[in-house]
């Protein structure tokens, strides 16, 4: 799926300064990462129910495996979508808006962004010291909670950076430059 | 104040932040935060505690990782080329009648709705295969489009579907008997599309002749291509109510099937493979980020007592509930002009369904109301894919067929809306439609 939402955006695509282009592959490789996390996540389950079928069991732990991982998996998505303008919104009050005035919104838009991705990273950072202070463990494998909790920070830290410097391209953009 | 004007200022505000472009999850985050903080007498505490662990409990969902799993099959089929396959096999037998290659688009459409769960992926996919085609045989270009741009809608309507699994997990309702319930529904739309095209080259043959007559051999062969794909959803839909597989794997199990099948006869490789990631990484971004806001949102109302309230009130109302159901559902038509049919979902279920819950429907038992319901709000939602002025799903067909213009296309899009409000009117009346195989299994 190409996924069309990006291009109902009245906004062409931006071109990268030096730091977008070095931010660009860090958030795709991340996103990458995740979808394979994902792949791998989908090859477990198979030997995990085949296992199940024939009778020598499951792989163990398979649903914890599942639930630490996929929530890292997940929290690498969100920067790359956010770079490319992926988030849902609602264009059909400003359709006839002037750009300028559109790309000062978004940048509010974005900057919000930022601060809901570093409020929930610092504190899911907060769940996660608390996790491995009360030295909680899985309940199959006994991995230290905490892991899989600390796994997510890194995710949410990037869309804040992405946030912050979409915004700061959508500023760009309404003088008519780019970052 | 009470939870009621609460409530309605929270929404109040909300509105305003999305008129101006927030991201409808921000958003959602925004407002609830903030009603949350106000709620708790201005104190940030509980605000901040009730944060911790939002983002962990809510990606690690065990039900909900069903999501990023059918995206990636989803994206799985579209780089394996099995829209190709299924569009041939269709064609193979039922091109050969007048509009056939229309009927065909539809039927190729329903095909690749059971693999995947997002109409906007199946109107682009389907649209890549499908409008070369029609136009090779002379479609008038607003019965092609308007055919695809209303046949992408199948992507939903057909299980697996992304906005099931949604109402599913914010009701607590079960995946497996709501994807069984959306069967007989689905083939319901199925069938009216096909009906409308029927009707209008009966009425205009011009608008799409005949397409090639295939033979039988020929016909084997295609069908010996598809086999698999018609494998993998049975295996899905059935695994998950047979109750062998949990959604979470039946999941996992379509997933795999659709990638060796794309890796072994749709030629995926290396590059194939990437794209699909990085395909499944955005949607499952998009939809996730909506889900944490709409979790934060949705934490600020329970604590209003909001919903309650409302609920109790409309119940007290003395209002007949269906007058209620067709103002909820007029809502979701009115919403569904300006926005996305997930966020509508996240955004009005919590608020809809404990009102929905308090009336009395022919009788109908909890469970098999929730059913209809989500049934009934699935098939409202996904119109909006396809009504101006929004209509997502208009616009990506348009945009593939780039010689029709985009006024022809909603023409095209109008004798299909019509089969969908036919088809809603009577899932509301008859909720036997949506409950019947549900019944069926369940015993």
């Amino acid at each position: 799926m190409k996924e069309p939402i990006a291009d109902t955006e009245p906004l062409a695509p931006f071109e990268f300064g030096p730091f977008g282009r070095m931010l660009a592959p860090v958030t795709k490789w991340m996103a990458i990462a995740g979808g394979l996390v994902f792949v791998a996540l989908v090859i477990m389950s198979i030997i995990s129910i085949v296992g199940r079928k024939l009778g020598v069991g499951p792989v163990p732990g398979d649903v914890e495996l599942l639930q630490m991982w996929a929530a890292f998996a997940s929290a690498c998505f969100f920067a790359y979508c956010h770079l490319h303008q992926g988030d849902v919104k609602v264009d059909f009050f400003t359709e006839k808006f002037p750009a300028a005035r559109v790309h000062l919104m978004d940048a509010c838009g974005s900057l919000l962004v930022a601060m809901f991705a570093a409020l929930i990273a610092w504190r899911t950072t907060a769940l996660a010291l608390a996790s491995k202070e009360s030295g909680e463990t899985s309940a199959v494998l006994a991995w230290p909670v905490w892991i899989g909790q600390a796994l997510m920070v890194p995710g949410f830290v990037l869309l804040a950076i992405a946030g912050v410097y979409m915004a700061a391209m959508h500023l760009q953009a309404r003088e008519g430059g780019t970052a | 104040m009470s939870g009621i004007t609460v409530g309605f200022l929270i929404f109040a505000v909300l509105l305003a932040l999305l008129v101006v472009r927030v991201p409808i999850g921000i958003a959602m985050f925004a407002v609830g935060a903030g009603g949350y903080v106000y709620l708790s007498g201005g104190d940030t505490l509980p605000l901040l505690n009730s944060l911790k662990n939002l983002a962990y409990a809510r990606l690690s969902n065990y039900d909900l990782i069903v999501i990023p799993l059918f995206l990636l099959m989803g994206q799985f089929a579209t780089h394996g080329g099995l829209s190709r396959a299924l569009f041939r096999f269709v064609t193979a037998f039922i091109g050969h009648y007048k509009g056939g290659v229309a009927l065909a688009s539809i039927g190729a459409c329903a095909g690749f709705g059971a693999i995947c769960g997002s109409s906007l992926a199946t109107a682009a996919t389907m649209g890549q295969v499908a409008l070369p085609e029609l136009k090779r045989y002379n479609y008038a270009g607003s019965l092609a489009t308007g055919a695809l741009a209303a046949g992408g809608t199948l992507g939903i309507m057909i299980p697996p579907s992304v906005p099931l699994v949604v109402y599913a997990i914010l009701t607590q309702e079960s995946i497996g008997k709501l994807f069984v319930a959306a069967v007989i529904p689905g083939l319901i739309a199925v069938i009216g599309y096909m009906v409308v095209i029927k009707i209008l080259v009966t009425w205009k043959p011009a608008l799409g002749p005949e397409g090639p007559r295939i033979e039988w051999p020929e016909r084997f062969k295609a069908l010996l291509e598809v086999f698999p794909v018609l494998l993998v959803f049975v295996v899905v839909i059935v695994g998950i109510y047979d109750g062998w597989a949990n959604p979470t794997e039946a999941a996992a199990i379509g997933a795999a099937a659709c990638g060796v099948l794309a890796v072994a006869t749709g030629g995926m490789r290396t590059q194939g493979i990437i794209d699909s990631a990085l395909g499944a990484a955005q949607a499952t971004a998009m939809i996730f980020l909506v889900l944490l806001g709409a979790d934060m949102l949705n934490t600020a109302l329970a604590l209003s007592q909001m919903p309650v309230e409302l609920a109790a009130w409309v119940k007290n109302s003395q209002v007949p509930p269906l007058l209620i159901m067709v103002m909820i559902l007029a809502i979701y038509v009115l919403l569904g002009c300006v926005m996305d049919s997930l966020a509508m979902i996240l955004l009005t279920i919590p608020i809809f369904y404990p009102m929905v819950m308090g009336l009395d429907f022919w009788g109908l038992n909890p469970t098999d109301k929730s059913i209809w319901f989500g049934i009934l709000a699935l098939m409202v939602v996904e119109i909006g894919l396809v009504h101006p002025p929004v209509g997502m799903n208009v616009y990506i067909i348009n945009r593939l067929a780039k010689d029709v213009p985009l006024r022809e296309t909603f023409k095209g899009v109008i004798p299909f809306l019509i089969s969908d409000f036919v088809r809603i009117v009577l899932l509301l009346l008859f909720p036997a439609i949506s409950l019947v195989l549900v019944r069926m299994f369940h015993n």
